[in-house]
């Protein structure tokens, strides 16, 4: 047999080493593939270099270990030919079409329930929210970071709980199949793949005809525009956006909390709040005078909360200004914001601390876990908060057909009241009073499946706010304000006791 | 060969991408895509022998980063992230693939090896044969060899990314890739000796 030579005397000089000082021997022949690899602290550098000068046999194997690493380092660089980019959107979204946990009854029924649309939902919730609550301070629970979001658990859960609903569900997946088949793939920031759906506005009896009949309130007060074709409403990936509502309120509507009628009357019920003072580590904080900022957690099905809107802008005697922030306003703003990635895993942590002027751009501090509060009071509106956000979005209620509403109570820093407008504005949200009602900015469109605001845009950027059979998490605020100067004579803008549903019939 | 020696890449560039993805815009991630899928490429063509597997892991891992941006915590280099993703693809995927070694090295064999797309020059039989070769030995390591070895020589990763990403401490990295490479060395010299043999 023939055996090259070198490689037959390193057999045997190896084994020579070997027998002569085998725990050396083993021990120094990995440290030469180290300190090939010039991974040495500078001590076992010179112990392996003197080994090296004194020994051939080690000298020899480092050669025959960089032999190979040589060998390996030479394969020539392979490059892709393709570009994969679209290649791996279109799958890519393919793929967040069918993602699921396996929770959702529609998995087991293999129903695509989404459209492609883009990567935002989590980013534009917590954004919404981080800017929305820049008047707040938030700590979301953990399980944000390491489940499945809870609203989109609230909405599983609550298609499981309301079977009637699924009627409404599978017509719109046959359209959301459509739509996909006729809309080739061509992702891009622009135009997100939408399909044309025949927009209705103000069909008080297409809305009251859909699943869960029961708890529909007809759709008073809907802006009259014209039951236009089109425009082509993006279909969302099936979670629901936040909805952020500001709304500027005569004073007397504010501190009377006019509103809460109004969403009684769209069956959106308050939850009962556990009663602060039972909670004795919080001690009572009220804040000294008046609260400027009323702040309201909603859940329930989008054409509750759009009802609500409604109402509520049908109502110009008390609701001087209604802004309704969607995801696209959402994300211009975080975007503008310098430092984006880093403001994104703050707004994952769902932190915001109130006092910095920046509070979307904070620095790159981990906000969830370190930060301490900047006092004890601070840390008392963080528990208290969280208590109370965990409570509402965490709740699993098997019978909530009934929407949902909560009122934050308004949080003071060293004992101070926040100041709302102040805080709105620092965080980009410009608001003057009077401003932007429903019916001239963005009115709200519902269309078979999935309800949107269209602000104006080009056909084919309306985003849908939620569809239907689904819950739309909404963030109201309201802060008082005055009349706009050149307001319409407030006609008989009836108090919210009366009948405004049938108005628009 | 890599360009860059480290594992390491730009990690303000990449993160403000992710962050206009996670904003809505899905072409920013295609400008990630775009940064480093040939780099994934040829890591994955060492790795799994293939290139048409290569080809689909890269599109695979790709496409679960996409799924899972969100969970990017930041604290690693996005690349360094993705990679895991991709190896951990990679390596169920050899382990569904291989009941026996020799089955990788058929693949190879069977004309998947990369350096056929190369135009093999007269002046470059030698270099490529012993490219082929140098593939073959290392689609016979372990996955956990030849993922090291790949890592290090192909990537050019310091031992502590190497540990960041198998997840292994810098000692078992420092051991694994001795090893690895002795076994590489025995499974070249026979390859050498039947060349010499003829």
């Amino acid at each position: 047999m023939f055996i090259p030579l070198i490689l037959a005397d390193y057999v045997i000089l190896s084994k020579i080493c070997a027998m002569n000082d085998f725990e050396s021997a083993k021990f120094d022949d990995e440290l030469l593939s180290a300190y090939l690899d010039n991974e040495l602290a500078p001590a076992e550098r010179a112990r392996v270099e003197a080994h090296l000068a004194s020994d051939p046999s080690a000298r020899q194997l480092l050669s025959e270990l960089r032999a190979v690493s040589q060998s390996l380092k030479n394969l020539p660089a392979e490059k892709l030919e393709t570009d994969l980019r679209e290649a791996v959107l279109r799958r890519a979204e393919r793929a967040m079409l069918v993602r699921d946990d396996g929770n959702s009854p529609h998995a087991s029924h293999g129903h695509f329930t989404r459209l492609p649309f883009g990567r935002t939902k989590r980013a534009w919730f917590w954004a919404g929210t981080a800017i929305a609550a820049g008047l707040l301070l938030m700590v979301y629970p953990q399980i944000f970071d390491e489940g499945p979001r809870l609203p989109r658990e609230v909405a599983k859960r609550d298609r499981a709980a309301i079977p009637e609903m699924h009627a409404a569900s599978d017509a719109l997946e046959i359209v959301a199949e459509e739509g996909l088949s006729t809309e080739p793939a061509a992702p891009s920031a622009q135009s997100p793949r939408a399909f044309r759906a025949k927009t209705v506005v103000g069909d008080a009896e297409r809305f009251a005809g859909g699943a869960a009949g029961e708890r529909q309130s007809t759709l008073a007060g809907a802006p009259a525009e014209a039951a236009a074709e089109g425009p082509a409403v993006t279909v969302s990936d099936g979670e629901s956006e936040l909805l952020v509502v500001h709304l500027n309120v005569a004073p007397a509507a504010f501190r009377g909390r006019a509103i809460d009628h109004v969403l009684e009357r769209n069956q959106i019920e308050f939850e009962p709040q556990a009663d602060p003072s039972s909670d004795k580590s919080i001690p009572t904080t009220s804040p000294p005078g008046e609260p400027d900022v009323d702040v309201l957690l909603l859940e329930a099905a989008p054409e509750q909360i759009m009802s609500t809107l409604a109402d509520l802008d049908a109502d110009r005697a008390n609701y001087f200004g209604i802004e309704v922030d969607d995801s696209s306003t959402v994300n211009r703003r975080v975007s503008a914001s310098k430092d984006n990635y880093f403001d994104f895993r703050q707004h994952n942590r769902g932190l915001v601390p109130i006092k910095q002027k920046l509070a979307i751009t904070q620095g790159r501090a981990d906000l969830r876990s370190n930060t301490p509060p900047q006092s004890d009071s601070e840390l008392l509106v963080r528990r208290q908060l969280a208590n109370e956000y965990q409570d509402f979005w965490g709740a699993l209620r098997t019978d909530s057909k009934q929407g949902r509403a909560m009122r934050l109570a308004p949080p003071s820093v060293d004992g101070s009241a926040v100041d709302a407008q102040d805080m709105l504005t620092k965080n980009g949200i410009g608001y003057a009073a009077g401003a932007s009602r429903i019916d001239s900015l963005d009115a709200p469109v519902a269309s078979d499946d999935s309800f949107a605001f269209t602000k104006n845009r080009p056909a084919g950027e309306s985003q849908p706010i939620a569809r239907r059979g689904e819950r739309l998490q909404a963030l109201f605020l309201l802060t008082p304000g005055e009349a706009p100067a050149a307001a319409e004579p407030a006609a008989t803008p009836p108090l919210p006791q009366e009948g405004l549903k049938k108005a628009s019939q | 060969m890599s360009d860059d020696a480290s594992c390491d890449d730009s990690a303000v560039a990449d993160a403000a991408l992710i962050g206009r993805t996670l904003a809505g815009e899905p072409d920013a991630f295609g400008e990630l895509v775009l940064r480093y899928q040939d780099r994934l490429y040829n890591s994955l063509l060492r790795v799994l022998g293939s290139a048409e597997d290569a080809r689909d892991g890269v599109q695979d891992a790709f496409v679960q980063a996409f799924v899972k941006l969100e969970t990017f915590r930041g604290s690693s280099a996005f690349y360094t992230w993705l990679y895991r993703i991709a190896f951990n693809q990679a390596m169920s995927h050899a382990r569904r693939q291989r009941p026996t070694r020799s089955l990788d090295a058929d693949r190879v064999d069977r004309g998947q090896d990369p350096v056929d797309v190369q135009p093999t020059a007269e002046a470059r039989v030698d270099e490529s044969e012993r490219a082929t070769q140098v593939h073959r030995a290392l689609a016979e390591l372990s996955p956990e060899f030849r993922q090291i070895i790949v890592l290090r020589e192909i990537d050019g990763c310091k031992y502590e990314e190497i540990a960041e990403l198998l997840e292994l401490p810098v000692g078992t990295v420092r051991s694994r890739l001795f090893r690895a490479r002795l076994e590489l060395r025995d499974r070249l010299a026979p390859i050498v000796e039947r060349n010499l043999t003829g």
